[in-house]
Formats: structure tokens, C-alpha cells, sequence
């Protein structure tokens, strides 16, 4: 049997810098997530049922008690682990590693047995409870590049992976390599201040690539084992 | 929908806008976009946008209309603009360097009238507009240390602004990491990313800043440092000696934060809407800038923490050639003549005064009382009830536009904007439609749309802003700004001392003044969260869905109440409280917050809206219908922090629609952070 | 053994019945004489009985029919037609009128599921360990047991289909060939439970109709001319005459099935905890999960089973085969299954406790704050069991036997929700905190899949024997009474197969 999943063999490995330093929490990235991925809004009575699609949000931790308290946000999109609990546990490999180390997603092939959230520590995979409504005229807005997900499978945050390939497509047509800076997700590159790195690590000279080597480096539960490819910088002094 | 002037690029296909982008080269916002922003093409498809021309066909107050023509529409109007010549007509606008804005300006001039205000201006904003002093636009991205009072810059306008500002500073030079304090009387979205937060008492930040320049300035001196003006700084300093208990900070918090702005230097002060919204706003704006001046005077300002004068004088050249107003009427008394009868014509032009203005202003009544009314807008909304005439505007990814303004770190810019798709509705740019039924009155100036407009005023900028090359006519600069979306005004040489030769003298504060029903009432504190901003954009669904970032509430408002008090009167998370204050009473659920200190409650600004879409309608307390003013002080509007207000258990339960668990919230160390 | 206890002698009902191919007597004759004789102690094989009347009153549930069996099947089946349209409205709407949402997307469906699968493991696990062990107890037994497998795992593997979110593309679950070369990830857990929950279901099923032949070939021949049992009964029975060597390859057949069950139902069921415990979802995520669940399934089942054994014996009236002392010994067993499990929950909290994860601490501080009430149900329980089923007493009374094993299975069942859910609402992300209660359509789906059980159990009492004849009357040549001194004592003779 051929074997679905790539363990990273390919051209790059993309990965994500958060640094929480810069981190604000605005937000700006969640809903930049929304408008680029084709996010249903979900309404009131679902996101009361904490069913909300959000590919992407920003977890706010407190300590302490007024006045002395210090806040930590924390940007949580799929950490693209590479040694991801999700994808082992498919039944059916709707979830796999694809060469460029991402946990890429084939809603096709989704039948929904959400084992997949169930195993990934993180929290950040979203299910299609129902079917999801786009009234008109908003339809208008969706994303061509991105398939708008049938009730019954599972989503998540892709990397854009729409972007990558962009990127990669202009970068064949010239006959060159992907520049860095030239693929950004939406989150990073609307990120007002700058906190969300995105970038090929394979690449020596990328930002990205220098950055994971910070002092400041450290990633979330890696206790696991999940080998996350979002690199989070510490905050403080 | 906003004020900031961030430079974006839309994503389209097919003709349809997709996705917002910022420009990276564009001085406000350096590439990023805040949600508000993102959230303009949703906007754009907005199901519930107005299609045509409605003409008020019920009593007012109960937004029933019917459609008529554009020709129709704008006959009705240019009637009643000549039936109100002279200075019975007035206008109210959202945003102060618009185009629309200068239209609106003209237009009103020309009728006679000088009555243009802009909806929602705070002190600080109010002040840039006139670019005096460079002492108003410190550069945090520069500064070692920037002491925030008060000011919740990355929810409010400009948060993209700042945001940038703020990565800057904290790592944009890995060798020196900038550092935040944040005083305040809530633990705003700003003070969560400072690296210390100081509670203060409601309006005390005043008396804070000259505590700390007092501490600052025995600083220098113990320490050596000379300055030829630290003894006059020491005279006019003294006598703070009571600060701290005015002020409720600890003395030992007050040196240390004087430390901090000296051993990290160059430091700035940035001034918030805690600082400036309530009685003594003005006194505490000043000595904020007493504070700044000795920052600015004191540190070896290399990095350009404070903009060179001759980079801001640029902003004069453009304001004049653009048009752009530079003061506008105060909304207090202009809102007062218009309730007494005396205006017949008014325009509200993509704002909504009957919704977002303090309850003690009384819009509602100044509408009811006007004449006719013109509203412009892409949505019916809570002013829109008491229109005669409601013109339905583009959607500004549909409209040609500039503005021209100053950034928060004093680069005056402007701003060219030209439509990404084509208008989806048989709607009229404002402006447009301002201009058409001025010239059909007889009060047209000159120019017929706002495009021609727009083409004029970089006729005559052109030599004024950087990068245009001088040979290019009226037409080609237009497309050469229109090609990069903005320009920066070029630098002139500038005699003036930018706010530092001044004789210093320490400017008074006195204690500000509350208006409460009982002596033991909470302080109530409306501001401006980061989902939904001032409200503009409230009926927007990926706004309302978004989290409000210290809360982690969605889809709907709320009370924030510091846990301890809530214990004490015995008050749960999701118990419909009734807030009431001289003015009204509210009803919203509570939200433990810890971020709030035990004798404060907390109310975000731009919910309960009585009309504006399904979304937005009764959702949520509108706080600003309870705010008015201190009695026997008149009311200066911008003190909207001057209530008390009396906080009673309905009995009632609303579960809060949260995206975190309060109780995980505290659970943060499982990720070793 | 007292002369009061002797059973009276038979003569009347031997006279009344008749041969074999006669007329039956009618219930109310049966259970009439049933009654008579009343229960007798410590024994398990009345040996008075006559071969024909064994026949017949073994076979009677079948034959006999009360107006209080159409009435509370159509209730029954009126409760699964109400789940199946909710699971109908689940498939048309979406899987959101569950109660699941981030991070819970497993809940009752996957609990029901656990509990019915392990309610089967003892069917079988019971059948043929006594069968292999030829302890003599089990004879009336087994039927029941094997159907109850059968049935429970029928129900069990609905779950998994009513749980998937695109039930329309389950096929994708199968090997099946496609062009793009796409087949199940044979590393998913869930791809071994599918192929051990089917391997387990065709297992059991052939072990119940094994034993189901001579019994089907009996009632064949009971059967009255006209009757409608009569066709299928004699498709199912497959040509039986009871010829020796036929007898022959049963025995055999029998014996190996029952090695092979043995050894296919313990790893079914670990295989069902490997669903959980592959995951590195802390609470999970643990080595003890195989025996555990093994255990639990055991223990769940054997209780199970009494309590089925206790309706039979109430509702058909067949005290005079499933006797005391079978309850009796079920009891012990059921008493060793609880000892053991209790073993098994001090392992599981003290690997907790001593490997101090704070995600498992927490998971266990929020059980005790949200569902303490279950919490109690679920641990007195166990200890309610161990503490009454060590009397005497209580092990011969079927009534409170009936209402200890359905505590024991409502016990099983909150444990098996425990399981699922506190560990998934509350896990290592605090910021994902949320709760969880069952959907009204959830419940209903679990309310119809209980009733499911009962409907097929009610149907197949109509249908097939369902104790075990053979079984019983092999039983019975092989034991009998002997006078040893002034004491009459019970001997089994047996056989051994020749080398």
C-alpha cells in the first residue's frame, strides 16, 4: 500500500513565528481568517453553543488579581504538527501530511468521525454541524480559491494553503524559487503588529527561518510529541 | 468606517471584492488591517443595504418610508437647502478629513452656515486636527518607554496604527525592547500588553502625570542630570503633594514609573480617552503635555520619538489645498440650537448622532426639532428614524474619495481612493449627491462631482506631496497618488517652536466632578471594544462573532463587574443587571471581569441600537443613552466618563455568549507561558 | 437434601401432554403445574421431568403468545421508530442537534456504543468459557447469553453509523477497490474496531445458530401442522435428525467455536479501548485501558445476563429451567467480576494520582464538581454490589439480584459517559473549556437503541428457542441422584473423548 503521508520530504517546510511579545490581541487576524477561508458566520444561537467556525483565535489567559494582573494572549490556529495526532487516527486519510509538512485536509474524503478533534490537544479543528447560509449578497464575498465545506466534515485552518500555492504557481512560471515574504497567510499578513511570521524554514535566509532560532522559542504541549510547526516567542523582557 | 485612514488594497475577482489587504508602504497602518477593516467587504454584500432613495412616509420615529427617484430625491432636498439659507442648516459627519466632509463644509459655507461637527471626536483626535504641536504625536514605535494614560489605542480608532507602532517598539530592533506602562481605571486591551499596568482612580490621571513629572524631574536632579530649566519645572511642580491618595496609586508605583521613564529614554506620554472624558479632561490633556515637554526636553531623542517640525508643517499646505477643515462646531451647542427650533435643514452624513452620542445631548430631540432632515448612509438606522429624506450612499469600496490627515506619529498624508467594483445599487456617493442638490439650489461650488473634486485638490497638492514627480499634471498626479493609494506631505522648512520654548508652568487639575444618584454608586466607564468599535459597524456578523478580546464575549453586550464586588452583592455571571444612572437606566448581563476595579463598572459602547438591521437591533445596551452631563458644568460632551451609576440584580439571567471558559481563563500554565 | 424439598412427581403433566407430537397444553396449563411444583433449592436439574414435557415447556415461550406481548412490543417498536425518525431528522439537519461542539465531539453516541459493545462481550465470554469448561450450571444459560451478544452487538454497531458525519459516504470506511487506489488508513483505531466489531458480530452470530440447531430442529418438530413457524424452522434447521454423527460435528463444531469466541471477544473489546487509549488525549491515554475495559465489559455483561435470565424466568415462566441455583452462581461470578473491577478503578485513580498530570487532576476535580450524583451512582454501585453480593441471601433472591445487576448496568453506563465526556470537555487546552448535555435527539437515539435491544430479544423469544434445549436434556442423562450412606448426592457422569 502506497503510503499517504510524507514525512516533510519536500522543497519546504512553511512554518509560523508568533511572537506573543508583539501580540496585541486585536483580533484582526481571526477575521482576516474568515473573509480569506470562507468561514460561515455561524449566529447568535450557535455561537451560544460555542459552535463557532473560527479557524483561528486568540486565547486570552489572565493571572493574578486586580490591580497586579498580567495578561497573555495567545494566537491558536492548527499547529500543522509534524507529527500530528489527527492524522494518524482517520479512518479513512481525510487528513495527511502533504510534502511541504502541512496537515493538509480533503473535505471530500471526510466522512466525519471527529476523531481527529477528539486527539488534537490544541482544540483548533472545527466540525460542520449543520449546513451554513450565505444570504445574498454575501455569497459575492466568498473566496473562489477556497471550497466552501458540505455539513458533516471537518475543517480547519489550512496554512492558506490557497496562498501557498499561488506563491508556488508564480514562482514556476518565473522559473525561480518562492521568495519569502512572497507567501503570507491572511492572519500574518494582516496582523497590524507584525507578531505573526510566516515563512519557509527550508529557506536559511527567510525571517521565519532566523527566528525560530530565538532564544525565545518555545511551542505549545510538545510534551506530546506533535512537533508543532507554529513557533511561538516568548513575551516579556 | 472609521476615522484612521489606513491604506488598503482589496482583493477582487470578477469584478467582486474579496478581501482586505493593507498596503505596506502606507505611513498609518505599515500593512496590517484591524478587524474592522477586514470586515468592509462584508459591508459591502451587506443583505441589508439601502437600494434607493426613501422618503419618510410615517411619522417620524418609526422609520417608515417609501422609495422615490433619484431626480425626486434630490430636488426635495436643494427645496429645502434654499429654504434654509443663512445659519439655520447644519451637518454632522463620522469622519473629519473626508472628502465628504469637504464637500459638506463648502456646501454649508457657501449656504451660510458653519455648523459642520463630526460625530464621536475625542480630545485627542479633536487636537490633531490642527497639527500644532509636535508634543502631540510622540512615535511609540521610537520611544524606550511610553507611559499610556489611559489610553486604549489598540481597540479604539487607529488600532492598526498603533498596533504597528506597538510591534515596532516592542521588537522592531532586537537589541532594545521597548517598554509599555499603562495607567488606567480598567484593564483595557491596551494595558493587557503593557508590561505593567497601574490602577488608578477615574478621572485622576491628570494629577498622575504631574505626580510623575514631579518624581521625574527631583529625578534628574538626583541624578545629575542638568537641564537649564529644572528648577522653573520644580517650582511649578510643587505642591502634588496628595497625589497619591488623589490618585490612588501607591508613591512607591509613582517613583517607579518616573524611573521607568527616565532610565529607559527616550520616553513619551500618550494620552487616552481615560484621561480626557471626564470634567477636568482639558487640565489632565495639559498636563499630560507638561509631562511630555519634559520628557522631549530631557532625552537624547535621536531615534525620533517626536516629529521634526518641519515634517508636520507639511500637514498645513495640504489641509489648505484639500480643504479640510480644521475646527469644527462643537456638537453641545450646535445639537442645543437645532432642539430649540432654530435649524431647518440638517444632513448627518454616514453617522448616527440619535445612537452613539451621549443621551445628554439629546440628538434625538435636535432632529425632531430640525426641519428637514437628510440623512446619508448605506444602512437605516436609529438617526435614520428621524429622517425626512434618507440618500442612499456607496459603500466605500464603491466610492472615489482622499482624505487628508495627520498619523498619530505626525506624518501628514493623503489618502487617493478609488472604487474596486462597480456600485452594486442605484445609490449616489454622499458627495455626490450633496453637490447636485447645492447646484440645484443655487449653492453649488464649483465643481459637480467628487471626483472633479478630488482631481482640483491634487491640482493643487501636487508640489506638496512626496514622490510626485513635478512635471505631471492635475490628471496624472491623481492617478500617480491613486496608483500607490496615498501620498505623503513633503516636508517644509518650519520656524515654529513646536510647543517646547514655551515658559513652563504647570497647568492645574482639578478633581473631576460625578453626577450619581447615590453616594456609594459604581463609576461608570463606556469605551469602545475592539469587535465592534464605536458601533458604525455593529450590524456586521463576523464583528459581532468575534470575540471581544479581554472578554472573550461575542454577539451581544454586557456588564463588566470586578469578581469581588460581584461576590459582595451577590451577583453571577449572566445576571441581567439594571444600571441606572440620572439619565436612564440600562439592562445588560454582567461579565466578571478582573480586569475592573471593585467601584467601576464597565460598559462597551455601540450596542443597543434601536434600528439598524437584524443584527444590531436590541442587541445589546446602548450605555451612551444613560451618559449626559455634570450638573451646573454644561456639558462638554467629551466627558463622558462624569456618571455614576446605581447597579441593581433585574432577576433575570442572559448567558453570556463567551468563546474562552471563565474558569479556563486562569488555566493559561499548562502552556508553560 | 430435606424430604420437604423432593420435587413432587410428574405423572399428572406426563399424562395430560403426551407424546411429543401432540397437542400442546395451553400456557395457562403449563405455568399452572409450574407453579404447583413450586422452586427447588440448590438444585439444577429437576431429574422427574420428563423428556416430552422438558420439550414442551422449554419450547412454550414460543409457542404461546399473551395479548401483553403485542402490547408491549408495539410500545417497543413505536420507541424505535421514534429513534430512528430522530435519526433520520440528525442525517437531514446535520449532526448539530447533537449536544457536541468544539472541543466534544464524541458524547453519548460513543458511550452508547462502549456500553452495548461491552455488554455483549459476556454473551459469549460466558457461553463458552462454561461450555469449555463443562461446569453443568450453564446449560439454561446459554441461549440467552449467546442471544444477548448477538443482540447487544446488533445495537452497538449502529452507533458508529449514527455517530459519522456524512453517513452517505460510510463506504469510504471499507476496503473497497477504487481507481485512485484510496483505502482505509489501517492505522486508525477506528478502522480496527470496524474490522473487530464485524469479525466479533459473524463470530457470534454462527455461535448462536451452532447452538440454535438441534434446539430449532426440536421445535420443528413440535411445531403443529399449520403453524406458520413451521417453513422457517425447517430452512434454520437445516435438515437435523439428530443422527450421531450429526451430534457428532456439533459437539466438535461447538467446542471450536466456543475456543475461537473465547479468543476473539476479550481483544474485540480491548480493541475498543484502543479507540481511546491510541489518542494522546490526557485520561486516555493510558496502558490500563484494554484489561480495564475488558473487565468492565465483563462485569457489565454478566449482569446483564442475570437480569435477562431474571425477565425470563418472570415473563415466559421458566423458573423450572433457569433455577435459583443458576442465579446463584452467576451471582459468584458476577461477585468475582465486581471484586475485580474495583481492582480496577483504585489502578486507574492511583496511576492518575502518582503520575501527577494536572490535565487528569483537573478531569477529575471537575467530575466530582459537575456530576457528583454520578459519581456516587457510579463508585456506591460498584461497592454496593461487592457488599451485597457477598450474601448468601441475596444471591438466591432473584429480585434483588435483578435490581443489583440493573444498578450494576446503569453504573457501567454512567462510567462508560465518564469516560467520554468529562475527558474531551475538559482537557489540555483551558481556553476550550466547555460542557456537554445530551440532545434531546441524542437521548432519544439511545432511549430507541435500548428499546431496539428489547424488541429483537422479544421477537427472537417468539421465534427461535430460546433456552437451551439439548443442552438441558444432555444435562439431564448425564446427572443423577445417588444414595451414598443416608445421603442422596447429585453426580455428573461425563465423557471423555477417546485419545
Amino acid at each position: 500500500m502506497k503510503s499517504f503521508n510524507s514525512n516533510g520530504d519536500g522543497k519546504h517546510k512553511w512554518t509560523m513565528v508568533v511572537d506573543l511579545d508583539r501580540c496585541n490581541g486585536c483580533g484582526a487576524c481571526t477575521v482576516a481568517c474568515q473573509a480569506e477561508n470562507n468561514i460561515a458566520v455561524v449566529g447568535e444561537k450557535l455561537a451560544s453553543e460555542k459552535r463557532t467556525m473560527s479557524w483561528l483565535r486568540v486565547e486570552r489567559y489572565f493571572e493574578g488579581e486586580w490591580p497586579d494582573l498580567r495578561v497573555i494572549f495567545l494566537p491558536m490556529p492548527c499547529q500543522q504538527c509534524g507529527n500530528a495526532p489527527c492524522e494518524p487516527v482517520c479512518p479513512v486519510f481525510a487528513t495527511y501530511r502533504n510534502p511541504d509538512g502541512l496537515n493538509a485536509m480533503v473535505y471530500n474524503r471526510c466522512v466525519g468521525v471527529r476523531f481527529c478533534g477528539n486527539n488534537c490537544p490544541y482544540g483548533v479543528r472545527k466540525f460542520n454541524w449543520f449546513r451554513y447560509k450565505w444570504e445574498k449578497p454575501l455569497q459575492e464575498q466568498l473566496n473562489p480559491d477556497v471550497s466552501v465545506r458540505e455539513v458533516g466534515v471537518m475543517e480547519k485552518c489550512t496554512f492558506c494553503m490557497q496562498r501557498i500555492r499561488r506563491g508556488k504557481d508564480a514562482a514556476k512560471d518565473e522559473a525561480r524559487d518562492v521568495r519569502d515574504g512572497e507567501v503570507v497567510t491572511a492572519c500574518a499578513q494582516s496582523c497590524p503588529t507584525g507578531a505573526i511570521i510566516f515563512g519557509d524554514v527550508k529557506d536559511p535566509e527567510s525571517r521565519a527561518a532566523k527566528l525560530v532560532k530565538s532564544k525565545r522559542r518555545f511551542r505549545l504541549l510538545n510534551e506530546h510529541g506533535t512537533e508543532p510547526s507554529v513557533v511561538y516567542l516568548k513575551g516579556g523582557a | 468606517m472609521c476615522n484612521a485612514g489606513c491604506g488598503i488594497m482589496v482583493r477582487t475577482v470578477m469584478g467582486r471584492a474579496k478581501k482586505v489587504e493593507g498596503n505596506p508602504a502606507h505611513p498609518v497602518n505599515g500593512g496590517g488591517v484591524c478587524a474592522l477593516g477586514q470586515a468592509a467587504v462584508h459591508q459591502l454584500y451587506h443583505p441589508e443595504r439601502l437600494k434607493l432613495p426613501l422618503l419618510r412616509s410615517g411619522p417620524r420615529g418609526t422609520n417608515a418610508f417609501k422609495e422615490v427617484s433619484w431626480p425626486d430625491a434630490l430636488a426635495r432636498l436643494a427645496d429645502n437647502m434654499k429654504k434654509a439659507e443663512g445659519g439655520a442648516s447644519y451637518a454632522v459627519v463620522s469622519n473629519p478629513h473626508d472628502a465628504v466632509t469637504v464637500i459638506a463644509s463648502k456646501t454649508l459655507k457657501k449656504m451660510g452656515s458653519d455648523n459642520l461637527a463630526v460625530q464621536g471626536l475625542s480630545a485627542v483626535e479633536g487636537r490633531r486636527l490642527a497639527a500644532a504641536s509636535a508634543l502631540h504625536f510622540p512615535d511609540m514605535a521610537k520611544a524606550g518607554c511610553v507611559l499610556m494614560l489611559g489610553s486604549d489605542v489598540f481597540a479604539g480608532e487607529a488600532a492598526a496604527h498603533y498596533g504597528d507602532r506597538f510591534g515596532r517598539m516592542r521588537r522592531g530592533n532586537e537589541s532594545k525592547r521597548g517598554m509599555m506602562i499603562y495607567a488606567g481605571t480598567r484593564l483595557s486591551l491596551t494595558a493587557a500588553s503593557a508590561d505593567r499596568f497601574v490602577a488608578a482612580k477615574e478621572g485622576s490621571l491628570g494629577v498622575l502625570a504631574l505626580a510623575v513629572a514631579r518624581e521625574y524631574v527631583s529625578l534628574l536632579k538626583g541624578r545629575g542630570t542638568v537641564n537649564p530649566k529644572t528648577a522653573a519645572w520644580e517650582k511649578a511642580l510643587a505642591g502634588n503633594a496628595d497625589a497619591s491618595s488623589k490618585t490612588g496609586v501607591p508613591e512607591d508605583a509613582i517613583k517607579k514609573i518616573a524611573r521607568d521613564l527616565y532610565e529607559h529614554g527616550p520616553s513619551a506620554v500618550i494620552a487616552g480617552d481615560d484621561l480626557t472624558a471626564h470634567t477636568n479632561g482639558a487640565q489632565a490633556l495639559a498636563a499630560a503635555d507638561f509631562l511630555n515637554s519634559i520628557l522631549r526636553e530631557t532625552a537624547d531623542d535621536k531615534d525620533g520619538v517626536w516629529p521634526p517640525a518641519e515634517k508636520l508643517s507639511g500637514y498645513e499646505t495640504i489641509r489648505k489645498s484639500t480643504g479640510v477643515p480644521e475646527k469644527f462646531a462643537p456638537l453641545g451647542p450646535l445639537l442645543a440650537s437645532a432642539a430649540n427650533g432654530k435649524m431647518k435643514l440638517g444632513l448627518i452624513i454616514d453617522s448616527d448622532p440619535v445612537q452613539a452620542l451621549p443621551a445628554g445631548l439629546n440628538a434625538r430631540k435636535a432632529l425632531e426639532a430640525t426641519g428637514f432632515v437628510a440623512v446619508f448612509g448605506c444602512f437605516l438606522n436609529d438617526t435614520t428614524r428621524y429622517a425626512d429624506l434618507v440618500l442612499p450612499d456607496h459603500q466605500f469600496l464603491e466610492a472615489w474619495s482622499a482624505q487628508a490627515a495627520v498619523t498619530p506619529h505626525g506624518t501628514p498624508f493623503f489618502n487617493a481612493q478609488q472604487p474596486v467594483v462597480r456600485p452594486l445599487y442605484g445609490t449616489m456617493q454622499s458627495g455626490d449627491a450633496i453637490l447636485k442638490a447645492a447646484t440645484m439650489a443655487g449653492f453649488g461650488i464649483g465643481v459637480d462631482t467628487q471626483e472633479a473634486l478630488l482631481l482640483g485638490m491634487v491640482g493643487d497638492l501636487r508640489r506638496n506631496l512626496e514622490g510626485v514627480p513635478p512635471a505631471l499634471d492635475g490628471k496624472k498626479a491623481w492617478e500617480h497618488v491613486l496608483q500607490r493609494g496615498f501620498a505623503v506631505a513633503s516636508a517644509k522648512p518650519s520656524s515654529a517652536p513646536g510647543g517646547s520654548a514655551k515658559n513652563p508652568e504647570a497647568p492645574r487639575v482639578d478633581d473631576p466632578l460625578f453626577t450619581g444618584l447615590a453616594p456609594d454608586d459604581f463609576f461608570l466607564h463606556p469605551y469602545t471594544a475592539a469587535n465592534i468599535g464605536d458601533g458604525r459597524v455593529s450590524n456586521i456578523s463576523w464583528l459581532l462573532e468575534m470575540p471581544e478580546p479581554m472578554t472573550s464575549v461575542k454577539w451581544g453586550s454586557w456588564v463588566e463587574i470586578n469578581p469581588k464586588t460581584a461576590a459582595r452583592l451577590g451577583i453571577a455571571d449572566g445576571d441581567v443587571l439594571k444600571v441606572e444612572t440620572k439619565f436612564g437606566s440600562a439592562e445588560a448581563p454582567a461579565c466578571i471581569y478582573p480586569g475592573i476595579g471593585p467601584d467601576t463598572i464597565a460598559m462597551p459602547v455601540g450596542f443597543g441600537h434601536l434600528d439598524f438591521g437584524k443584527h444590531a437591533r436590541g442587541r445589546g445596551a446602548n450605555v451612551m443613552s444613560i451618559v449626559g452631563d455634570v450638573e451646573g458644568k454644561g456639558f462638554d460632551y467629551t466627558a463622558f466618563r462624569s456618571v455614576k451609576a446605581t447597579v441593581t440584580k433585574t432577576g433575570k439571567r442572559m448567558e453570556l455568549i463567551r468563546e474562552g471558559n471563565p474558569k479556563g481563563d486562569y488555566e493559561g500554565e499548562v502552556f508553560q507561558l | 437434601m430435606d424430604e420437604q424439598e423432593r420435587p413432587p412427581q410428574h405423572q399428572e403433566g406426563e399424562r395430560r401432554m403426551g407424546g411429543p407430537r401432540t397437542e400442546m397444553p395451553s400456557l395457562e396449563e403449563l405455568r399452572g403445574i409450574a407453579a404447583r411444583k413450586g422452586q427447588l433449592k440448590g438444585l439444577d436439574i429437576d431429574l422427574t421431568m420428563p423428556e416430552a414435557w422438558l420439550n414442551q415447556y422449554s419450547l412454550s415461550p414460543m409457542f404461546y403468545t399473551t395479548r401483553a406481548y403485542f402490547v408491549f412490543t408495539l410500545a417497543l417498536s413505536s420507541v424505535v421508530a421514534w429513534g430512528a425518525a430522530c435519526w433520520g431528522y440528525q442525517i437531514y439537519v446535520g449532526m448539530g442537534v447533537a449536544g457536541l461542539r468544539p472541543p466534544i465531539f464524541w458524547g453519548i453516541y460513543i458511550s452508547t456504543f462502549v456500553f452495548w459493545v461491552g455488554l455483549s462481550h459476556s454473551g459469549t465470554i460466558v457461553s463458552s468459557l462454561l461450555r469449555l469448561t463443562k461446569a453443568n450450571w450453564r446449560r439454561p444459560v446459554l441461549r440467552g447469553a449467546e442471544a444477548m451478544t448477538a443482540f447487544s452487538l446488533m445495537v452497538a454497531s449502529l452507533f458508529p453509523l449514527i455517530h459519522i458525519g456524512r453517513i452517505w459516504r460510510v463506504y469510504y470506511m471499507f476496503p473497497l477497490p477504487n481507481q485512485r487506489f484510496l483505502w482505509p488508513n489501517y492505522r486508525s483505531p477506528l478502522a480496527w474496531d470496524m474490522l473487530a466489531i464485524s469479525v466479533y458480530l459473524t463470530a457470534s452470530m454462527i455461535f448462536l445458530y451452532t447452538g440454535l440447531l438441534p434446539d430449532v430442529a426440536l421445535a420443528r418438530d413440535l411445531c403443529p401442522r399449520g403453524n406458520w413457524r413451521k417453513k422457517y424452522l425447517t430452512v434454520l434447521s437445516l435438515g437435523w435428525r439428530g443422527t450421531h454423527r450429526q451430534w457428532h460435528v456439533y459437539e466438535k463444531a461447538s467446542t471450536l467455536l466456543a475456543v475461537g469466541v473465547l479468543l476473539i471477544a476479550p481483544s474485540v473489546h480491548t480493541i475498543v479501548a484502543w479507540d481511546f487509549s491510541m489518542s494522546i488525549t490526557p485520561g486516555w491515554h493510558t496502558t490500563i485501558f484494554g484489561p480495564y475495559f475488558v473487565v468492565g465489559a465483563i462485569y457489565s455483561g454478566v449482569a446483564g445476563v442475570i437480569s435477562l435470565m431474571i425477565l425470563l424466568r418472570w415473563i415466559f415462566g421458566l423458573g423450572q429451567i433457569i433455577r435459583t441455583v443458576h442465579l446463584y452462581n452467576l451471582a459468584k461470578l458476577e461477585l468475582v467480576m465486581a471484586v475485580t473491577w474495583a481492582y480496577f478503578y483504585f489502578v486507574e485513580f492511583m496511576t492518575a494520582w502518582y503520575a501527577h498530570n494536572p490535565v487528569e487532576f483537573r478531569i477529575w476535580e471537575y467530575q466530582w464538581e459537575r456530576f457528583p450524583h454520578l459519581m456516587i451512582v457510579m463508585l456506591g454501585g460498584t461497592a454496593l454490589a461487592i457488599l451485597m453480593l457477598s450474601f448468601h441471601k441475596v444471591r438466591t433472591s432473584p429480585r434483588l439480584l435483578f435490581l443489583i445487576t440493573v444498578l450494576i448496568n446503569v453504573g457501567m453506563y454512567i462510567e462508560r459517559y465518564l469516560i467520554v465526556i468529562p475527558v474531551l470537555t475538559h482537557r489540555d487546552n483551558a481556553y476550550t473549556w466547555t460542557d456537554y448535555t445530551p440532545s434531546f435527539v441524542e437521548i432519544s437515539v439511545a432511549v430507541g437503541a435500548l428499546a431496539f435491544f428489547l424488541l429483537l430479544y422479544a421477537v427472537f423469544s417468539k421465534l427461535l428457542p430460546v433456552v437451551t434445549v439439548a443442552d438441558i436434556r444432555e444435562g439431564k442423562i448425564i446427572t443423577g441422584d445417588v444414595r451414598i450412606g443416608n445421603r442422596e448426592v447429585r453426580v455428573y457422569a461425563d465423557v471423555e473423548e477417546p485419545l
